[in-house]
């Protein structure tokens, strides 16, 4: 198994990059961080510099993985995300890169984080600089604080799975932000992001790498107008909707690969709202 | 309004709003994990609740709620203040 030095490669890098985030997180943490935070007491401000400053180190952190082949990272129509605001960016999440690649690519993006993170101060520095949102809030709470954070023109990345997907298992998907997204009014750029070979999966040690380079892609599909779903009588209904062709569309484009029908897929829905996506 | 009364009309609005089947709600049935309702349709719910009583009803009185029956019971208790 362990015959191939370029495997033994992609295992040691797969650690390396594991390390680095962990370390390079860090010192970001203990030096530019604070440094950013001295200097700009506007929060608006300390939070658009931390963002950029985490924007072009995951960019640039990307890049690595693919130059040192210790992956391929292939990011797809980015460009199109760069003028994004107020807009909820909706992925799949195969892989711990996920929200890595999606920061990599689009400069003014939200997210939301679990609230243990809090409890470190360096951390908590970061996240909170950032103006990230905790998730240990009560559902209520954390819904306004992502809608408003929408509404002033930030962009929020969710994961609907909720967690990472375990492979070869059916998607389901939690309600939550579909809720955000019809009470916000927001629309949903859609993003798919495929990790073939599995790496880095849940229950998956990160020495235990395939026999082939894996390759990370990351697609940017349509953005989707959300107001093809608010036609309903009930708020409540307009969520589940939304639920279902997301689930519909991430399942279809799972088993066929193909991406890019979102808007037209969301008129027919709609069009025919109690009938499924053919 | 009867218990009975209380249980129809809510069932309808469990089947109207929340696209609940019909035949899985009992009393017994749990609102969040067998009926898949989530804490925002909770908020909706009570707001529907206050129109049906005529009541203010303060989140607090419905924390607790985790049944369908538990939902009857606050129903029926408004009522009769």
């Amino acid at each position: 198994m362990w015959h191939k030095p370029e495997r033994i490669w992609r295992a040691f890098g797969t650690g390396l990059f594991l390390a680095v985030i962990g370390l390079g997180g860090s010192l970001l943490a203990l030096t530019v961080f604070p440094a950013i935070a001295l200097v700009t007491r506007d929060r608006d401000r300390r939070q658009k510099r931390i963002q950029a400053v985490l924007h072009r180190s995951l960019r640039l952190y990307c890049r690595a993985i693919h130059a040192f082949k210790v992956a391929d990272v292939e990011m797809k129509d980015t460009e199109r995300l760069k003028s994004l605001t107020g807009v909820m960016l909706i992925a799949n999440h195969p892989s711990l890169l996920d929200v890595v690649m999606i920061m990599a690519a689009i400069p003014n993006v939200q997210c939301i984080v679990k609230g243990g993170l809090w409890r470190n101060p360096f951390f908590r520095l970061t996240v909170e600089g950032a103006g990230y949102i905790r998730n240990d809030q009560d559902p209520e709470t954390l819904l306004r604080t992502c809608i408003d954070t929408l509404k002033a023109g930030n962009n929020l990345i969710v994961f609907p799975e909720g967690t990472r997907t375990v492979p070869g298992r059916p998607i389901v998907l939690r309600r939550g932000f579909a809720n955000i997204a019809i009470l916000g009014e927001a629309d949903l750029q859609l993003i798919r992001i495929e990790c073939t070979p599995p790496i880095l999966h849940k229950g998956n040690p990160w020495w235990k790498v395939p026999a082939t380079r894996t390759r990370f892609k990351m697609e940017v599909g349509d953005r989707l107008d959300i107001h093809n779903f608010l036609g309903y009588r009930y708020r409540s209904l307009s969520a589940r909707k939304l639920v279902e062709f997301i689930e519909e569309y991430y399942t279809e484009s799972h088993s066929h690969g193909c991406i890019g029908t979102g808007a037209e897929a969301a008129d027919r829905f709609v069009s025919q709202p109690r009938g499924c996506v053919s | 309004m009867t218990r009975e009364e209380i249980f129809t009309t809510l069932s309808g609005y469990l089947v109207e709003m929340f696209e609940v089947a019909p035949d899985s709600i009992t009393l017994e049935s749990r609102l969040f994990e067998e009926l898949d309702l989530d804490s925002i349709d909770a908020v909706d719910l009570v707001v529907r609740l206050q129109d049906l009583t005529g009541k203010k009803i303060k989140p607090e009185q419905f924390k607790t709620v985790r049944t369908v029956a538990d939902v009857v019971d606050r129903v029926h208790d408004l009522l009769a203040e």
